[in-house]
Formats: C-alpha cells, structure tokens, sequence
C-alpha cells in the first residue's frame, strides 16, 4: 500500500471507529499500520478455495433461555456509573 | 513461611488442621506485598488487610463449622479485566479508570461462593492488548525474578503477584496467550481451558471468540482445584458448555485417567523457526528428560501455524474494534460535559483520550479488516485459515496425548525491547496463539531455569480434555520436578 | 403512475415481538412502557462491560411463525450478526441484527403478501428477507425537537426488545398500497398473536421511494400505517416538484415530521456508512429443525386470508367488506363476530363496521380499539334490536352509532330522551301540516310532479331530526296532497 493511500484510508477508518490520532503521530503509525498490513498479506499465499470459515467454535448444545422476566437493576445501580443524570435519564450529548 | 504452605492445596491441608492459621497467613502475605509490591507493582487495586481480615472472620468460622468451600482461605489475585460487584475494575485503561461494576462476573461468583478471599484486581494490557504488560495506562509490572525485565502479559499482573508470594492464586484471562506468557516468564503454572468451559459472563470483552479466563497457580494441582470451581455452564453465557469435573482428582492419580503408554507431538514450526537459542536448548533437554522417562516424542509438522499469528491477529483486532466500540463516556467510564455538543465530537473526544496508543491501532486495524471492500480479503480469510488451523491441530490431538512446546519462544525480555516494534511484540505469541484459534485447552509449566530467568513448556491437549491434559501436566512436572520455584527477590519469606 | 411516472416504494417494517415476555437477549421484562427511565435495565442490555447476550428461546419461534406466515422460507441456522454503527440510543454502540452474507444470513427469505388496495384488485408483494433484532433504547428531547435541544435524555428501559425487521421488494406504486400493505401485516401478526400493534412504538416503518427511475430517498421512522400513507404521498410531491422544475432527486434519508405533515432531510452525511457486519461470537448459531418448522406449521392459527374467506362463506359477506374488517385489525374481525354471534344480522353489522365505526374513529382520530370499545358489543346488538324492532329508522340507527362512538352516548338513554322514530300520526301530521304551510311553492310544485314529494318527506324529517317514520310520512303526505288536490 502506498503511503497516501494509506493515510488515506486512515483518515475513513478513524471516522469509522471515532478515534482521533494526532498529525504528529500519522507517520508514526502508518508506518506500523504497513508493516503490520504486510504481515496480514502473508495469508494471501494461501488457498483458502472451497474451506469454509470458523468464526468460533462448534458449540455441541448452543444455549438458549427461557421467556421467564427476571427483575433487573435498581435505577440507582444502573446509573451508577453515568456521569450526567437528569429525572432518571442519562444525559446524553446533541443527535444531530 | 512454610513453603508447603505456600501452594493451594498446601494452605487447604494447613487450615483444615488450623483454621486460625489463617490470620497468620494473611498477615504474612501482607508483609511481602509491604516489601515487594513498591517494586513488582502487580496489583492496580489492593484490597486493605483490615477488609480482607473482617472476611477472612467469615472464613475461618465456616472452616471451624466444617462447611467451608474448596477454595476457603485463597487469597486470590483477580485480573482487572474481570468484573466485581462494587470493586474498581479498569482494564488498565483511561477509559474505565472509575468504573465500578454493578455486578460481578460468573467466575468471581464462583470463587466467592467457594470462600475465597479476593485480595485485589491486577495490572495488565490495557484490554488486554500485549504479551508484557507494558500497554497498562496505569504503570508496567515487572517481573519478580529479574525487576528489569517484563513478567509476560496480558496477565501480567497476576502472574508476578502469585510468584512474588503476594497471593496464593491467581485468575487470570487468555485471548492468545495472556495467561501461559506470564506463567511462562514467572514460573508459574498457566491454564487456558478449552473455549467455553469457563463463563465468560462479566470477563471485559477483548476478543469474544477466544477470550477465556483460567487459573495461574503455583502448581498443575492448584490450577486444577480452581478449574474445578470455576469451570462449567452459566446461563448468561451462550458459549459456555458443561464441565466434567474431576481435574483435582486427575492430578492426584494421574493414570487413572491417562494412558500408561503417553505420547506426546511436537510440531517443529514451534520449535525452530523465531525460538531463541537458550530457550530452544532448554526445551530439547527437557524432551530427553520426557523420553528417559518413557514418554515417547514425536516430531511432525504443521505447515499451517506458519499462518496461525497473523489470522489470530486478524480476527482479534477484527473482535476487538467491535467489543471496544462501547466506550463512549455516556453510561461509565471517561466522560466529557455532554451540553451543546454533537454525539460524534463527544465520542471521539473521549475515545481518543480514553484509549492508550496499542488499543488504538488495534481498533483502527480491527475496523479496517472488516470494512466494506477489505472484509473478504482480511477476515473471512483469516476465519478461513482459522478452520484449516483447527482441523489440523485436533487432527495431531486425536492421535497424541498432548502437543508440546516452548510456551514462549523468547526469555522475558527487558522492559521496552519488545513493545517498540509491533511485529516484534506480535511474535512472542507464536506458539500460544495456536490453542485459542483452534478453541483447544493449553498449559504452561516451568521446565527450567536458564540464565536466573524461568523457561516453561506448553501442553496443548484435546478440545474438552482438560482432565488428560491436568493429568499429563501433572506427569511432567513431575518428572521436572522444579515446582513451585520463589523468585530471589522473596526467597527471604520462606 | 403518478402524471406519467412510475413510483416505486419499498418497505422496512420493525415490529416489537410483544408476546414475549422478557427482551430479546437478557431476562428484563419486555413490558417497558409507562416504567420510571431506566429501572427496565440489567448489564446487558445497557452494554456494561462484561455482559453477554443470552437468547430468548421463545423468540425464535414466534419469528419462525411470521416467516412462515409470510410465505418465506426460514434459515437453516439462526446466526445473529452485529451490525456497527454509533449513536447515543445504542449501548453497545452496535446493535445484534442479522445480515444476508457470507457466514450470515436472515431470519428467513422471499415470501409475499397479496394485498387488496382496491375493490376487486388483487396485488402480491414480495417480501426481501425477515430479520430479528435488538431495539435500540428511548431518546427524550428536553426542548422538543432534535435541533433545539442541546443534549439529549437517554432511557434504556426499551434497549434490547425483540424487533423483527420484515423488508419487501420496491413493489408499491402508491401510498395507498403502502398503507394496505402495513395493514394486512400487521393483521397477519396480530393474528399470530406476535405483535400487538396497538401498543404505543410497536410498530415503525422506513419507507424508500423513488419517482420516475430516480433515486431512491429513505423516511426513517413513521409511526403508523396512515402516516406511512401521507409522509409517502408527501415526498411523491416533493419529488414530483422537485424533477417538474428540471432538478435531480438526491439520495437521502429524510425523517417524517408527523405534526408538520412533511418529510425534513437528515442531518449531512459527513460521517461513514460501513456497518461492518460479522457474526456475533458471543451468539453460536442455532439450527432450525425441520421437525420445529412443522409443528409450527401445524400450529398456525387462522390468518387474514383464511378468515375472509370464511367471512364470506359464513356470512355472506362480498370480499371487499371481509377483507377490511379483517386488514383492519384482528380486534375488529372479532367484533364482528361477536356481535354476529348475539345478535344475527351480519349484512347490518358489517355495514355499520365498514361504513360508520371505521368512518368515525378516523374522523375522530381515535385508536380503532377505543372505538369498539366505546360501540361495544352490547350496545351495538341493542341498537340493532332497536332497529329490527322499528324503534328507530335506519338514519336515526347512523346517529346512535355516531353518538355512541363520539359522546360515548349509551343507547337506552338516547331511547329515554325520546329519540326515536315517530310512528304516531297525529304528531306527524301536525308538523306536516306546518310543513305545508311553510312550503306553498313546493307544495304546488308536488301536486304537478310526485318527485318533489321527497322533498317534503326531508323537511319532516330535518324538523324531526330524522325521527319520523319515512314510510309513514311519505304514505300521510301523499294522502294530504291528494286533498289538497281535491280542493283545488
Ligand atoms: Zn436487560
């Protein structure tokens, strides 16, 4: 990967995953970002034709539960750890 | 102290005999965190001897009323990635630096219930992220045998608190290796069960389709007594499955439940290849001891672990972004003033501050190798040579007792030598990564002391088998016969 | 085709499994509505760290139903997949839905839907795909709208409650189509017993439309069947406008205003759009056993199509009547037979269903289900007693229905006020006689053309206020004009 296209993507992939990191710092890490890219390339060597993916491991008896309510938290656990509350709510900042 | 004491099943024996010992042994471990915990730093959160000792009352009642549990008077380290009911838990990060849980994980449930005594939370990878515990946003631990060097990580924590003689055991959690990499670099033993026989429920996600929590102890029996507790189907975690008991009783009589006749593979790409040299040497010498002892050793070769460090890195970063994708500062965690500001300025805000540098760049990776146009070539190929991993690894376990190999291929290297260069960092979990790709359970036990610093080897074993592969760890610490190994800096103790 | 163009309209419903008891994936109650913010919460579905979604076994088989009451066929294997997007609503900041990929796949695929949008005309539209998923939580605007207010209030008492996500093919072409479509939909789940779309934010849709081959605009969020009516035929407009001016039509998504009765743009794309969808690890796959899809099978209850054409073999009804009493709610079906069941009559009853009730809850702008609650069972069968027994006329009979569903009037009363048909001929032929009186032009123009006696039957009727007998009155004018006649 070049390096603008690398900083381009960069640039898209922290809009995605809202993380921010400094100008100081691109270099810095699209050199690693490359290196570590260049090491994921490494499994282009092989065939993966016709295997199917494992995303985890077969479970034998895959858990399920059943439709009975349980009571849950107290609002005042629930909010324990929200920094802003209001009647209740959690403040949460502008949606637009 | 008494170094019988100083085991599990030692300090089970000791208080069945004396429950009151158990003051005493409080008071002893709290006089070695005084002299040591300034320089190894393993713990974030310690818990206050006063508080410990009003819950050690409790204890030593139960055990004089004969109804105490099995793990009754273990003072155990618990990784701060793990959840406790009213106790800070971190994650090492910024971002979680105040979150106090509002429930506890499964796993601490379970050791409650058994009567342990939680003595603390321990420092690691922030999130887990790193083999040397270096990536806390806290402070690094280090390693109790030579301070300069690193204790191996994620768990880093844990493991230097159990082999400095700061707490009896340890819990810690295994995404590629976090608990046998510092077992490996402080002479402890290290299990990582098979994927889902430990609840994950209240374990702070890093990579879901591989975390697992196991025990770090100072001997095969002692994992095994906690295993025993911990282990088994929770209703609030979908993967976990039943266990089958018995690990502590596999330990004791071995070939009750092993073949007189044990072989053992070792996969060659794990012992040539990135191992280095005093390591490697180690590891022959102890092979030979295996075989002198009637262990038969077989060589062969899996072409695909060559490819197994990156899939694993790919498919955790992948995990990873999308775990760590919670951490906005709205509900816990780091917060910023929320009043006339737009939801993403707030979040990126606080998820820039919030997350150390290799979090970062693994969540940035991880979101890249699942966006549109990359997700094909990156993850699904990676899940791929993931299934080719697996098929392979059971194809070897189906017809051997147990792979072998160094747990670490390196000796524990020196505070920042490694972490510098993320492919340097990334390397030393070439042969742990093997185990929690193919959802198998592994174990690290010291084999050997080189140059003062501790070598350990790993038994990987069949998926489910954790009672052959306790039995089969046993047999060879055995014939090693090194444990339970104390670090110079607290041999004075005992 | 709207002036020549061709509209072309897909629907995303979400409708909330209301017959679970717990959420989707944690044990919360599923009863969420009217609770105290945040006191319907547990570690899961407000995203704590640490917590793990568990499955509510029940919800696949309820989602199952629909899939097969949808004419679709169900997935192998249930695999949840989380799809990645933030906002303040979502705990997790993804949300656990389901996805048409590689090592994904929805709930269930294909299917239809006919739809009756007018008398005599049948339409089948295509169902995409079902999906189950998790419900976002509750945003409050403390100053009302999402522009002015500076921060937003967050409840998480809905976070977590099962949503199934029924996607058709771009086959409406008109607003009215959409909204039959919505309604026979929700019929069909209704009569599963799956989704009670009565309750307040059961339902929600996202509409996509596109005029003329153009692009395709999405309005996110419209509360209900008639609002989905006219924020489509709204943005068919606005379109319209938009390509008669010569401009271009921009893909967009734009938000229904429902108190402005317009569609408003959504905020600027200046973020990504990448959901990077991958199987959630947490959540193994569960397979569908045939044996589970045949019992369900077995197990449906009456749907929509079925009940009409029972309706019409039991009742005589003609299809278009069946069919909207049936597309109109399961509750109304039941009415229907209900009030059948005690008091015959089915051709009056539907009538009075299809042509007054549904009239008067729309005019009135009330829940369909206040107003058979209000026009209930026994009050119908007395009013129509009243009718069979001649106590009122058949436009005295409209008024009783009218002031029992808008004054909430009981029958008996309005017979105590008097309100009945005069049958008496001294009392009609006394207000007849003023009637005469009042009218000289009219009268002289019925003695030439016995049409214009309808007239005077209406101006015995408006001084009665409907009361009198039309029969009777027609049978005493006649008698008064032939004297009259006489006379002169
Ligand atoms: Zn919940």
């Amino acid at each position: 990967m070049r390096q603008e296209e690398l900083i381009g993507w960069l640039r898209r992939i922290k809009k995605l995953a809202l993380v921010e990191v400094g100008k100081d710092e691109e270099e810095h890490i699209t050199k690693d970002m490359r290196k570590i890219i260049e090491f994921f390339n490494t499994l282009m060597e092989i065939n993966v034709e016709g295997i199917e993916p494992l995303f985890m491991t077969p479970r034998k008896e895959p858990l399920t539960r059943e439709d009975a309510p349980v009571k849950g938290m107290e609002q005042s656990e629930a909010l324990l750890n929200a920094k802003e509350v209001i009647n209740g709510f959690v403040k949460g900042p502008k949606t637009i | 102290m008494d170094r019988e004491v100083l085991t599990l099943s030692g300090l089970r024996a000791k208080l069945a005999e004396n429950p009151k010992f158990l003051y005493e042994y409080i008071e002893f471990i709290y006089d070695v965190i005084d002299a040591v915990e300034g320089k190894v730093k393993a713990f974030i959160t310690l818990r206050s001897k006063d508080d410990v000792l009003r819950e050690a009352d409790r204890v030593v009642d139960k055990l004089i009323e004969g109804r105490a549990g099995r793990l009754a008077g273990a003072l155990l380290a618990v990784k701060d990635n793990i959840v406790t009911k009213g106790l800070r838990t971190t994650c090492a990060s910024k971002i979680l630096s105040d979150f106090i849980p509002p429930y506890n994980a499964t796993v601490v449930d379970r050791i409650l219930r058994e009567d342990a005594i939680i003595i603390g939370k321990t420092n690691m990878d922030e999130f887990a992220m790193g083999s040397t515990t270096e990536n806390s946003a806290f402070f690094p631990t280090r390693n109790p045998w030579d301070l300069s060097r690193v204790p191996g990580g994620s768990s880093g924590g844990s493991a230097a608190a159990v082999s400095a003689l700061e707490a009896t055991a340890a819990l810690g959690t295994d995404t590629g290796g976090s608990v046998r990499a510092p077992a490996a670099f402080t002479a402890t033993v290290g299990l990582k069960p098979t994927y889902g026989l430990v609840s994950r429920y209240g374990l702070i996600a890093y990579a879901s389709s591989m975390d697992q929590v196991g025990p770090i102890g100072r001997t095969v029996t002692d994992v095994s007594i906690i295993l025993d507790v911990i282990s088994g189907r929770d209703v609030k975690d979908a993967t976990s499955t039943h266990s089958r008991g018995g690990y502590r009783e596999a330990t004791v009589e071995p070939f009750k439940v092993l073949h007189p006749k044990l072989r053992v593979a070792v996969i060659e790409e794990l012992v040539v290849g990135g191992v280095e040299k005093p390591v490697k040497h180690s590891f022959l010498r102890t092979l030979r001891k295996l075989e002198s002892n009637g262990i038969d050793v077989i060589w062969l070769n899996m072409p695909i672990s060559r490819y197994s460090l990156p899939a694993y890195y790919i498919i955790a970063m992948a995990e990873a972004s999308s775990n760590l994708a919670r951490y906005d500062g709205i509900r816990y965690g780091l917060h910023e003033s929320v009043e006339g500001r737009p939801w993403y300025e707030v979040y990126t805000n606080v998820r820039t501050r919030g997350f150390g540098k290799e979090v970062k760049h693994r969540i940035l990776l991880g979101s890249f190798v699942l966006s549109a146009g990359y997700y094909d070539e990156y993850y699904l190929r990676a899940s791929k040579v993931r299934k080719i991993v697996r098929d392979s690894l059971l194809a070897i376990l189906r017809e051997h007792d147990a792979v072998i190999s160094p747990t670490m291929p390196v000796l524990p290297p020196k505070l920042g030598e490694r972490i510098a260069d993320p492919l340097k960092l990334y390397a030393i979990d070439i042969n742990t990564v093997l185990a929690n790709l193919a959802g198998v359970p592994a174990i690290s036990i010291p084999s050997d002391i080189v140059n003062d610093l501790p070598v350990a080897v790993q038994l990987m074993g069949n998926e489910f088998d954790e009672v052959r592969l306790v039995a089969l760890a046993r047999v060879v610490e055995g014939i090693i016969n090194l444990a339970p190994l104390v670090p110079p800096l607290v041999r004075r103790y005992v | 085709m709207y002036s020549g163009f061709k509209v072309m309209i897909g629907l995303e419903v979400h409708a909330q499994i209301t017959s679970l008891k717990t959420k989707l994936f944690c044990s919360c109650p599923s009863n969420y509505r009217e609770k105290p913010p945040n006191t319907n919460v547990c570690p899961v579905c407000l995203g704590l760290p640490g917590s793990l979604p568990v499955l509510n076994k029940k919800a696949i088989e309820e989602a199952v139903k629909v899939a097969l009451a949808l004419n679709s066929t169900p997935s192998k294997v249930l695999i949840f997949t989380r799809k990645h997007y933030f906002y303040p609503d979502l705990p997790k900041n993804y949300q656990i839905s389901q996805y048409d990929g590689v090592g994904s796949a929805p709930l269930a695929k294909g299917g239809y839907i006919v739809i009756s949008p007018t008398r005599g005309v049948e339409k089948v539209v295509r169902i995409r795909r079902i999906n189950v998923e998790e419900d976002p939580g509750r945003i409050v605007y403390p100053y009302g709208s999402i522009s002015a207010s500076p921060y937003s209030l967050i409840d998480y008492n809905r976070s977590g409650i099962a949503l199934l996500e029924i996607v058709t093919e771009p086959d409406l072409e008109s607003p009215r189509e959409a909204r039959c479509f919505i309604q026979k939909l929700l019929s069909i789940l209704e009569h599963l017993g799956v989704t009670d779309p009565k309750l307040e934010g059961a339902v929600r849709v996202d509409a996509n439309v596109s005029v003329g081959g153009g692009e395709r605009v999405e309005i996110k969020n419209i509360g209900s069947p008639k609002d989905v009516e006219k924020a489509l035929a709204y943005e068919i407009a606005r379109q319209l406008s938009i390509i008669r001016s010569g401009g271009k039509v921009i893909r967009e998504t734009r938000h229904w205003d429902k108190s402005k009765g317009v569609t408003i743009a959504g905020r600027a794309k200046e973020l990504e759009e990448d959901y990077r969808y991958f199987p959630d690890p947490d959540l193994p796959a569960i397979p569908i056993d045939k044996s589970l899809i045949d019992r369900l099978l077995s197990e449906l209850p009456e749907l929509p199509d079925e009940r009409v054409s029972r309706l019409i073999r039991e009742y005589g009804l003609t299809r278009y009547v069946a069919s909207v009493i049936v597309t109109s709610g399961k509750d109304l079906a039941d009415f229907f037979e209900e009030v059948v069941r005690q008091c015959g009559s089915p051709q009056l009853v539907s009538s009075i269903l299809v042509n007054e009730l549904l009239r008067w809850v729309d005019e009135l702008n009330v829940d369909l289900r206040e107003g058979i609650k209000r026009l209930n069972k026994d009050r119908l069968c007395k009013i129509i007693s009243y009718y069979n027994n001649n106590l009122i006329n058949i436009k005295l009979l409209k008024n009783y229905i009218k002031e029992v569903i808008v004054n909430n009037a009981e029958p008996e009363a309005l017979v105590r006020q008097g309100y009945v048909t005069i049958r008496d001929c001294r009392v009609l032929e006394a207000v007849i006689d003023e009637v005469i009186r009042e009218n000289p032009k009219a009268v002289s123009d019925a003695l030439k053309n016995p049409k214009v006696i309808n007239y005077l039957v209406g101006q015995v009727m408006l001084k009665t206020k409907c009361r009198a007998d039309p029969r009777i009155t027609n049978e005493l004018i006649v008698r008064r004009l032939r004297s009259l006649g006489n006379v002169s």
